[in-house]
């Protein structure tokens, strides 16, 4: 009899730490996506579940990290860079790393007596403007943004 | 990547004629002598298109391309570019650039149109540090809970041949009569082992609103660094506090009051709100204002708008107040309406989630309840069923 109540002893110990284990195991902010050392030269969509929000930052301390309510948004567009991310809800997950790519790009069309130059990248970029072998101007262009100037050669880097 | 790459060029060229890409736009590298390392970009262009490529810039003799020429066939709108750069035993202090361009030629159009000379480039910049020890730093000002509280953060960066074993920074706020308000201290912090790291200090502003200069004192190793920036304490001065809709009617002209708070301790006048309503897809549905009143000093008034809701559905709506003031100052708030038919709920006032809606707030539920019951289900075995078994054993 008494071995009888040793083994339900054990079997109630094991029960017990199984159970914890397996419950503060399920409370863990479950992290579907993006996988750790993504790259992407646009808007991220992050996929957790059991997470009130999302924290990033450029640095693995979240000194002062970007705070995304998963309830209200998931997705969110960055900067070029190197970011560090986090799920928080009961408890936190653990630190995976992402990476916005810096995208160059140019799109021109003829416009009247000249052209109108686009950024289409996701970068602030310098345009240096030729009128065949002579470089006529620099101008500044806004990501998104588009100037018409006169010119017939149009080179693009990041500023 | 590619099909994403491929959309982007597909929407762009619809309005425009010709486009080229190149990701990434710049590499940065830490100088070695005489490293050589050997780099990928991704260029992005139309099928069919050829482009020449060249390497320019300080840099420029020590690149390496793997092509002068690239050649996209029919189909192909995204290459792999390679090069090599091999830097030299020796270069200055800072920072040094070269650039690698790629070239599409102008073309004739069959109607005598001729296209403009596009060429886009990609940056590999290699920095050099400075002699002994140096850093660099930047002074960022944050508002948190509001305004209630302010943070402080300064970068700091390693940028000399030596380490810097440990860095602090001392930030002294001063009014715009030049009087010391506050003195904060951060933390300190090594860059021994990283090169970059964030220091940053939080201080609950006492003073009144207005203007305010950080000047942020850096000690690295004996040495100092000064840096100033202006901020402004209790920015937000209007509040919006209340938003009710009583007898609500969906498909009715309904009545809102909002009341908004004047925390500055003067009269502010000119304040209007202007509400938006969206779509998913971040279109304005509906969007109307309030009429044009003064708010006193410290105190609180209730505007009145109306919303048509002819044509909207029950479901929920992200939804935009912004409170206007003073000519061209404006309080934002996002807010969202969970429009029903004889009621409207106001979500995101006071709290970005409201408490009874937080996954954390299910979650601690369901482990407070399990670990409940794991301890009955412990204290019963132990202290109750195995008394009475092990007794009637003895028996």
């Amino acid at each position: 009899m008494m071995r009888r109540i040793y083994a339900i002893d054990f079997a109630i110990v094991l029960f017990s730490l199984a159970f914890m284990v397996f419950l503060f195991g399920w409370a863990q902010p479950l992290v579907v996506g993006p996988r750790d050392g993504f790259e992407t030269t646009r808007s991220v969509l992050f996929s957790v579940e059991r997470a009130d929000k999302v924290l990033i930052d450029d640095n693995p301390d979240f000194t002062s990290p970007m705070v995304l309510d998963v309830r209200k948004a998931h997705k969110v567009e960055l900067k070029p860079g190197v970011y560090f991310w986090k799920a928080e809800g009961v408890f936190g997950s653990d630190v995976r790393r992402l990476t916005i790519k810096s995208f160059v790009s140019l799109e021109v069309r003829p416009v009247g007596n000249g052209f109108e130059v686009l950024n289409a990248g996701n970068v602030d970029l310098n345009v240096l403007v030729y009128d065949n072998k002579t470089l006529v101007k620099k101008i500044s262009l806004e990501k998104g943004a588009s100037k018409t100037v006169r010119g017939n050669k149009f080179v693009g880097g990041m500023k | 990547m590619r099909l994403f790459f491929v959309l982007v060029l597909a929407v762009v060229l619809t309005g425009f004629v010709s486009g080229l890409g190149v990701t990434p736009g710049r590499v940065t590298i830490d100088f070695s002598p005489n490293l050589k390392k050997s780099f990928e970009v991704e260029v992005i262009a139309s099928p069919g298109t050829e482009l020449s490529v060249s390497a320019t810039g300080e840099l420029g003799k020590y690149i390496t391309l793997s092509s002068q020429v690239l050649k996209f066939r029919e189909g192909e709108s995204s290459k792999k570019f390679s090069y090599e750069i091999n830097l030299p035993a020796n270069l200055n202090s800072g920072n040094h650039e070269g650039n690698i361009i790629f070239l599409k030629k102008a073309e004739e159009e069959r109607d005598g149109t001729i296209q403009a000379t596009l060429a886009v480039a990609t940056q590999i910049r290699v920095f050099v540090p400075y002699s002994g020890k140096e850093i660099s730093s930047g002074l960022y000002v944050n508002q948190l809970e509001d305004g209630r509280k302010v943070q402080f953060i300064v970068q700091v960066s390693s940028i000399g041949k030596y380490d810097v074993a440990s860095v602090r920074a001392n930030i002294d706020v001063f009014n715009r009569l030049g009087e010391k308000v506050a003195s904060i201290n951060t933390g300190e912090v090594s860059l021994q082992d990283k090169k970059s790291r964030e220091l940053t200090a939080v201080w609950e502003p006492k003073v009144p609103v207005g203007k305010y200069l950080a000047v942020a004192t850096v000690i690295y190793d004996g040495e100092t660094k000064r840096l100033e920036k202006e901020f402004s304490v209790g920015e937000h001065v209007l509040e919006l506090q209340e938003v009710r809709a009583d007898n609500f009617r969906l498909g009715e002209i309904v009545k809102f009051e909002m009341l908004v708070e004047n925390k500055w301790n003067q009269k502010i006048d000119d304040v209007h709100l202007e509400t938006k309503v969206f779509d998913d897809n971040r279109e304005v549905l509906s969007h109307f204002k309030s009429s044009e009143e003064s708010i006193g000093p410290l105190s609180k008034k209730v505007f009145t708008s109306f919303w048509d809701t002819a044509g909207f559905k029950v479901g929920r709506y992200k939804t935009e107040v912004e409170i206007d003031y003073g000519g061209n100052n404006s309080v934002r708030k996002d807010l969202e309406f969970d429009v029903r038919e004889n009621e409207l709920r106001v979500i995101g006032l006071g709290y970005v989630i409201s408490e009874s809606e937080k996954e954390s707030n299910r979650i601690v539920f369901v482990l407070v309840v399990g670990i409940i019951l794991l301890v009955l289900i412990n204290l019963a075995w132990f202290l109750w069923i195995r008394k009475k078994l092990k007794a009637k054993a003895e028996k």
